[in-house]
């Protein structure tokens, strides 16, 4: 049984011309992907996790028939996204962004109505599968599928994104940052909507992000991609334990001001741990993050309390975390952001 | 404390270099607008009629000259109807509008000043494009009478700027993707008669073109184009005229202005 | 209904739509049209002596009427090419199996409705400044034809520019200059006999002169330049060519987005 997408080696490079002072203009090569490769099976919510700018939106566009590739391949239900791009377009519901690609002066149900006439849907089928849509992403709910979509908010916007994309009722969700910018409330409602829909054994759902909690919540499978590149893929159990080698301590305390400075390197010298942040937070306390190994964490723990009590620093918690996959996600891209 | 006015210009005037480096094309537009509008009308009046029944109808002694003085004005005057209109819808296109409300001070003084340093060249621009043109059919004394109707174009921008944020108003209330009043700038250049006597529109146009400034600063121009040398007491007479419309339109302006903005922050369209 | 009838049936009922909810846009369009264009009818008949008026106002009308075909082409098929892509539709309705040809095309509707509806604004001015005998046609055949044949071009030139906006960026001047020229230099204004030789030369390459050239052979008689058989021919050919080009230039730049991604470029 063919698997419900298929990347195989995925290479894709952009050409961008930077300008250089009034005239001129060079040309410069982006390595968006280099060699992707994925797969996810029928009826799983799988997670494709990445920095900005990692080449997450690229894929998406390959796997959706909307880009080509310049080499490799992609299948989505067996078929080609280059020679079969038709098919693949009828199998696929799709949200690129959730606040582009609806007319503003139209309602809700009469955008949906547009995009299903375009897919060939008509008559009672048509205006049945807007009902139910409506209903399933709770725009009907909320009272809003007979607004104007120029007064829609945000959580309206994703929500009437993705029953879009459910509309002519898919086998394959591909959902690029789906929950973007959208309040924890409606960021839950589709969360949850993507898992029953998976859950229920009829829809297979790949979704890009970059909120960690997110990907953990729901997805089956995960892989991690950083400039370009597939670096991890598994489970998210599997994932965290790349980051069993690591225990982070946290520690929560109330610093004199006159002590901040050089904090951070004497907590290096006296611990010998090098993976050491502050992060100041409310009522003037100071959380104290370090990445020990295991077996480390009681000597590291022990050393600092005496240290922090020798200064008369007040300790407010002490708390030793499992690794969770924001960690590995951390770990494996060196950070995580490239500020794209 | 708030914002002084001259850090908003120095605001609009970066801003405007930012944009015409980045969109060149905009300069290039400005000078051959004025040419390209009396290319066209030239070419249609010389293939339909001829030049000669032009200088009757118009009573002027130099009809080239004069098409292009007069597609300078249309074009100045466009420009600056533009720059200051549409430039609040702009900013909602863009988003920015809500930034440019958060500047600490009144939105009247940011919507007349940020876009000022764009109409202040543009206009010039319109009007400088046909000094050439100028230069070659009456030398330098053609040269003298266009900067006289550069100063007029200057004079009638302090009105027009009042009624560019009427217009502004409107279309931040009205929630359409163009700018909704922009048949308000044809209208006015119709009823200034810039191109034909205001004899052969109907009377009530005739009594309309009174309220707009272009109407005077056209009078003012074929003035400047009849004699040779232009009459300062009639030219006076214009210059108060464009003043009391300045005062008009401006105190209207404000008022329309803070009443949309109390609408837009009402209904939260910005 | 096959699915394309049911795609075709979709892009008419949005812009109808669109058309509707935009209606304060839709009647500024006219309004700003029709007296941008009194300004310059005015302006040009003072160079008539007024006894010749009611001679010369057939041609211009039917010469403003034609511009206006090619106008609103040029801004509502072309010109709202970079709406359409900033916006994301490229990728919606091709994630749909819809090309965005048609949905652009649709526009002339919306491009059509203001011309119709400006026209017969203007010709009641010109019947105001003339006369009723004005609006007089002595063929409506003719007319009709050449008005499909001019329409057929100018929507393949709003295609072209559509196109040329995914890949480069159009200076929107260009445009306003090229649709003056075309006023003029495209015979639309003026029947080819009475332009000057030189120009005359240039009108006859450019492809519009020709069903402008049927239509005043329809409205007032004007015997086309070329005759009017090989006037029909000729139009016919390069309207058909025109359109074929266009459709060959689309599915070309169809292929370059999806190897390149959709950049919005378009108007500037």
């Amino acid at each position: 049984m063919a698997p419900a997408i298929e990347a195989k080696n995925l290479v894709k490079n952009y050409v961008t011309w930077e300008r250089k002072g009034f005239i001129k203009r060079t040309r410069k090569i982006v390595q968006a992907l280099r060699g992707v490769s994925f797969t996810v099976e029928k009826g799983e919510v799988f997670g494709l996790l990445g920095p900005n700018g990692a080449g997450k939106t690229t894929t998406v566009k390959i796997i959706t028939t909307l880009l080509l590739p310049d080499d490799g391949e992609a299948r989505v239900l067996g078929y080609d996204v280059v020679s079969e791009a038709e098919k693949v377009r009828e199998v696929i519901g799709v949200t690129l962004s959730v606040e582009k690609g609806f007319f503003w002066k139209l309602t809700g149900r009469e955008n949906l109505k547009y995009f299903g006439m375009l897919r060939g849907l008509k008559g009672s089928y048509l205006n049945e599968r807007i009902e139910y849509v409506l209903g399933l992403v709770g725009l009907k709910e909320l009272g809003a599928a007979d607004k104007l979509y120029e007064e829609y908010s945000l959580g309206m916007k994703a929500r009437l994104a993705l029953a879009r994309a459910l509309l002519h009722d898919p086998p394959v969700l591909i959902l690029d940052e789906p929950t973007i910018g959208l309040d924890p409330a409606s960021a839950r409602t589709i969360r949850e909507l993507l898992v029953k829909l998976a859950r229920s054994g009829d829809k297979t759902v790949l979704i890009t992000t970059h909120n960690m909690f997110e990907a953990e919540l729901i997805c089956d499978h995960v892989a991690i991609i950083d400039k370009g590149k597939i670096i991890a893929y598994g489970t998210v159990e599997e994932l965290k334990r790349k980051a069993a080698d690591r225990v982070s301590l946290e520690l929560i305390v109330s610093i004199p001001k006159n002590m901040l400075n050089g904090l951070e390197e004497k907590i290096v010298a006296l611990t010998g741990l090098r993976e050491v942040a502050l992060e100041a937070i409310e009522s003037g306390r100071t959380r104290i993050r370090i990445v020990a190994r295991p077996g480390e964490e009681e000597y590291v723990i022990e050393k600092m309390l005496e240290w922090l009590y020798s200064n008369n620093m007040k300790v407010h918690q002490v708390r030793i975390k499992e690794p969770s996959l924001e960690d590995v996600f951390i770990i494996l891209t060196k950070g995580g952001s490239r500020g794209g | 404390m708030g914002v002084k006015s001259t850090d908003i210009l120095r605001a609009g005037f970066f801003g405007m270099i930012a944009w015409l480096k980045n969109n060149r094309w905009l300069l290039f537009s400005m000078i051959i607008w004025p040419y390209l509008t009396a290319f066209l009308l030239i070419a249609l009046g010389m293939i339909y009629g001829s030049f000669e029944t032009y200088k009757e109808r118009l009573n002027i002694a130099n009809p080239i000259l004069y098409i292009l003085a007069g597609s300078g004005i249309v074009m100045s005057s466009l420009f600056i109807i533009d720059t200051v209109a549409t430039n609040a819808l702009y900013h909602r296109w863009l988003g920015t509008l809500p930034y440019l409300m958060l500047t600490p001070t009144k939105m009247y003084k940011v919507l007349v000043l940020e876009p000022l340093p764009g109409a202040l060249l543009s206009s010039t621009m319109g009007i400088l494009a046909v000094l050439p043109g100028a230069v070659y059919f009456e030398g330098l004394l053609g040269a003298g009478k266009l900067l006289i109707v550069l100063l007029l174009v200057y004079m009638g921008m302090l009105p027009l700027i009042g009624l560019s944020i009427i217009v502004a108003s409107i279309t931040l209330v009205l929630r359409e993707e163009s700018n909704v009043a922009a048949f308000l700038t044809p209208l006015i250049l119709l009823v200034s008669s810039v191109f034909y006597p205001i004899d052969v529109l109907p009377k009530v146009l005739q009594y309309m073109s009174r309220i707009f400034p272009t109407s005077y600063i056209v009078e003012a121009t074929r003035m400047v184009a009849t004699y040779s040398i232009p009459e300062f007491r009639a030219l006076f007479i214009v210059a108060y005229a464009l003043l009391a419309l300045t005062l008009f339109y401006n105190g209207v302006a404000s008022i329309a202005l803070s009443g949309s903005e109390k609408m837009v922050k009402k209904s939260g369209v910005i | 209904m096959t699915k394309n009838a049911t795609r075709i049936h979709a892009i008419v009922w949005l812009h109808l739509l669109r058309l509707w909810r935009y209606k304060f846009s839709f009647l500024n369009n006219i309004l700003t049209i029709i007296l941008w264009l009194t300004i310059f009818v005015l302006g040009a008949l003072m160079f008539i002596p007024k006894e010749q008026w009611s001679l010369m106002a057939p041609i211009a009308l039917w010469g403003i009427i034609m511009w206006q075909f090619l106008s609103t082409s040029v801004w509502y098929i072309g010109g709202w090419t970079w709406f359409f892509v900033s916006q994301g539709f490229v990728e919606e309705h091709l994630l749909t199996n819809t090309s965005p040809a048609p949905v652009l095309v649709g526009r002339a509707l919306v491009g059509l409705t203001i011309t119709v509806s400006s026209s017969l604004l203007v010709a009641l001015v010109f019947t105001g400044l003339t006369g009723p005998e004005v609006l007089l046609v002595d063929n409506i055949l003719y007319v009709a034809l050449g008005l499909v044949l001019l329409c057929t071009m100018t929507i393949s030139y709003g295609l072209y520019l559509a196109a040329l906006s995914f890949r480069i960026g159009i200076p929107g001047t260009l445009l306003d200059i090229a649709n003056f020229v075309s006023f003029i230099l495209g015979g639309l204004a003026v029947p080819l006999s009475k332009l000057p030789p030189q120009l005359r030369s240039i009108a006859l390459i450019i492809p519009y002169a020709h069903p402008a050239e049927i239509v005043r052979y329809g409205v007032r008689g004007l015997e086309p330049y070329l005759g009017l058989e090989t006037e029909i021919l000729v139009s016919t050919i390069v309207a058909l060519a025109m359109a074929t080009i266009a459709y060959l230039l689309f599915k070309y730049i169809l292929r370059h987005v999806r190897r390149y991604g959709v950049r919005a470029i378009g108007r500037m």
